[in-house]
């Protein structure tokens, strides 16, 4: 290599001077190791999912059952917060529904800090012991996608036509049976806020490492492996993985954005 | 208590933050008739609608329903006895049968009968043809039809319909006021329909009840015109966007105005009288009632003039005929914000 010493101040050091020619060779070379990571990680990928890799079935069957429940119970008291919410009018609606916007943005971390406070022996649930378990991790990813959905819930609600109640109300309908016309005309908004929470927790990762701590074979999800593979150097396989995460959020939100073309042009 | 009233309502009042939008004293609808509620944008037909319909509380009064007082028990069951078409009537999303049977499913008719109920509602308003279309894919003349359906599956003691023909091409409006007008004399249903329409109104109606900033007044107001009053050449004028009509004074605040259409005189000459309004304009409708005849004459607005039978057949009116009118700017009266001067 053409080097050269270069005096800088009363110091001396050593420093690899590249001509332009060689800058340019270099950055190929960065380029073309790039690509060979994404198609190594793609052929991996494949040949992960096609071998039926246990070790990636078990983070993926993990990764899913804890972002499904997290799902699940978010959605359960998220969806009739948020609805309940965006029917009523009420002293403080404003400042709630700031509160439930700002806290989509919630970092992950955060809550995984306060979640291994709130979990660890020495904290105040340190008796449940539910740190580094998977129930640890659901908890943390329920507390990220409550307010998305209940933030995506509120706005649903309110672009309903406020006449779909009155229609339904006069009509004879009971207020419950009212409540139910108006959720049945945003099925697909509130589904759509159902996938918004999803992707959020299928792709977190502070509070998965925080509270799960990437045990192997216990508590590893798909974004932790990611992680620690990439630290370890391993690009490859955490390419594969990565390639698998984007794989399964794809065949959640791609159906449910058909829904919601469909829902839109009806 | 008489149950020859189908509504009978005393003192009803509502009031936002905005102020009192509605403030009727005592006003009763008999059984088995058809009413037209007529008024200007914002005189308060359709928070009368939507408070008869019990969807909308009022501030004080009482609504007697066949003699039973229901204001403070907005019941499924209650509602069900009042049901409301709204403007723009919101379709469900799903099947325009399955729309007209939601009122049927929130009363638990078993489904046999509530698909004959169904489908005698589509046919009523000839909408049998589109039963498995989606309600959302419909003209807004149509969705007011389905709308309709919905309403007279449940059998409702009373329909009222706001504004039911508005927005709606020509072909639909004629429609609905068939079908309006088969309702009533086919199952003595009692309707209360809103309207811009004067000619309409009176067309369709036993009854025409004016709107004037949330008041009803005490007679049927014929001929009303919003607009703003100017001052042209030094003189008094109503501006309505389409007529000048010379007042008797100005008043700055005047929004609304009504013309007596008894004060109104009908010529196949041109007027020569002392009169400061003459128009010149062509007769599109007459409607007999005893021996008076309502005229309308279309001329930069829509006049509506009363006279005798006698006089029409002795002047030799027929609809089509090139008239002129006049009328003196007292037969005006003004109406402001605050109420009736």
């Amino acid at each position: 290599m053409g080097g050269q010493t270069v005096p800088a101040g009363s110091a001396r050091y050593t420093a690899v001077m590249l001509t332009a020619g060689q800058q340019k060779w270099g950055v190929r070379v960065f380029k073309l190791e790039a690509i060979r990571y994404i198609t190594e990680g793609l052929r991996q990928a494949v040949i992960l999912i096609v071998m039926l890799d246990p070790q990636v079935y078990e983070i993926v069957g993990l990764t899913l059952f804890c972002s499904f429940t997290a799902t699940l119970i978010g959605t359960l008291f998220a969806l009739p917060t948020g609805f309940l919410i965006g029917t009523h009018e009420f002293r403080g609606k404003n400042s709630l529904v700031t509160i439930f916007s700002t806290l989509m943005a919630l970092p992950t971390t955060v809550v995984g800090l306060f979640g291994y406070a709130l979990l660890s022996k020495s904290g105040p649930f340190g008796f449940l012991g539910l740190l580094f378990t998977p129930g640890a991790i659901i908890i943390g990813e329920t507390v990220l996608c409550f307010p998305i959905i209940v933030a995506f819930a509120i706005s649903t609600t309110q672009s309903i036509n406020p006449l779909v109640r009155q229609t339904a109300l006069t009509l004879g309908a009971s207020p419950f049976q009212a409540s139910m016309a108006v959720f049945f005309e945003g099925r697909i908004g509130y589904l759509v806020c159902v996938a918004a929470g999803f992707a959020r927790v299928i792709a977190e990762v502070g509070a998965a490492m925080m509270l799960g701590g990437n045990i192997k074979g216990h508590t590893r999800t798909l974004t932790t492996a990611i992680a620690l593979e990439t630290g370890k150097g391993e690009f490859s396989l955490g390419m594969a993985l990565g390639i698998i995460l984007l794989i399964l959020a794809l065949a959640v939100n791609i159906p449910i954005q058909r829904l919601k073309r469909i829902g839109d042009s009806s | 208590m008489n149950t020859d009233y189908a509504i009978q309502i005393t003192g009803l009042t509502k009031v936002y933050n905005t102020g009192t939008v509605l403030n009727v004293g005592e006003r009763s609808f008999i059984r088995g008739k058809i009413y037209g509620l007529v008024g200007p944008n914002g005189s308060g037909k359709s928070t009368l609608l939507s408070i008869l319909a019990h969807l909308t509380p009022p501030t004080a009064g009482t609504i007697l329903l066949s003699g039973t007082d229901t204001t403070l028990l907005p019941s499924p069951e209650t509602r069900r006895r009042i049901t409301l078409v709204h403007q723009e009537p919101v379709m469900f999303h799903t099947s325009v049968k399955k729309n007209v049977a939601m009122g049927l499913i929130y009363h638990d008719v078993p489904k046999q009968e509530r698909k004959l109920r169904v489908l005698e509602a589509l046919r009523a308003v000839g909408m049998e043809g589109f039963a498995t279309r989606n309600a959302r894919t419909l003209s807004g003349g149509e969705k007011k039809r389905v709308a309709v359906a919905r309403a007279l599956a449940i059998s409702p003691d009373i329909l009222l319909l706001d504004e039911p023909t508005a927005n709606v091409d020509g072909t639909n409006a004629g429609r609905i006021e068939q079908i309006i007008r088969r309702i009533n004399e086919t199952a003595g249903m009692t309707i209360i329909f809103s309207t811009h329409n004067l000619n309409q109104a009176y067309r369709l109606s036993h009854e025409v009840v004016t709107l004037m900033y949330g008041k009803t007044q005490g007679t049927s107001l014929m001929n009303i015109f919003s607009g703003v009053a100017e001052k042209e050449n030094g003189e008094p004028v109503f501006y309505t966007g389409r007529a000048r009509i010379k007042l008797p004074v100005f008043e700055k605040d005047v929004q609304q105005i009504s013309v007596n259409p008894n004060d109104i005189i009908i010529s196949k000459e041109p007027v020569s009288s002392s009169a400061r309004n003459c128009f010149s304009g062509q007769i599109i409708e007459m409607m007999k009632d005893g021996d008076r005849v309502t005229v309308t004459v279309r001329t930069d607005e829509d006049f509506r003039i009363t006279v005798t039978d006698r006089s029409v057949r002795e002047m030799g009116l027929f609809i089509g005929e090139e008239v002129s009118i006049a009328f003196k700017a007292s037969s005006i009266t003004m109406y402001h914000p605050q109420g009736e001067m």
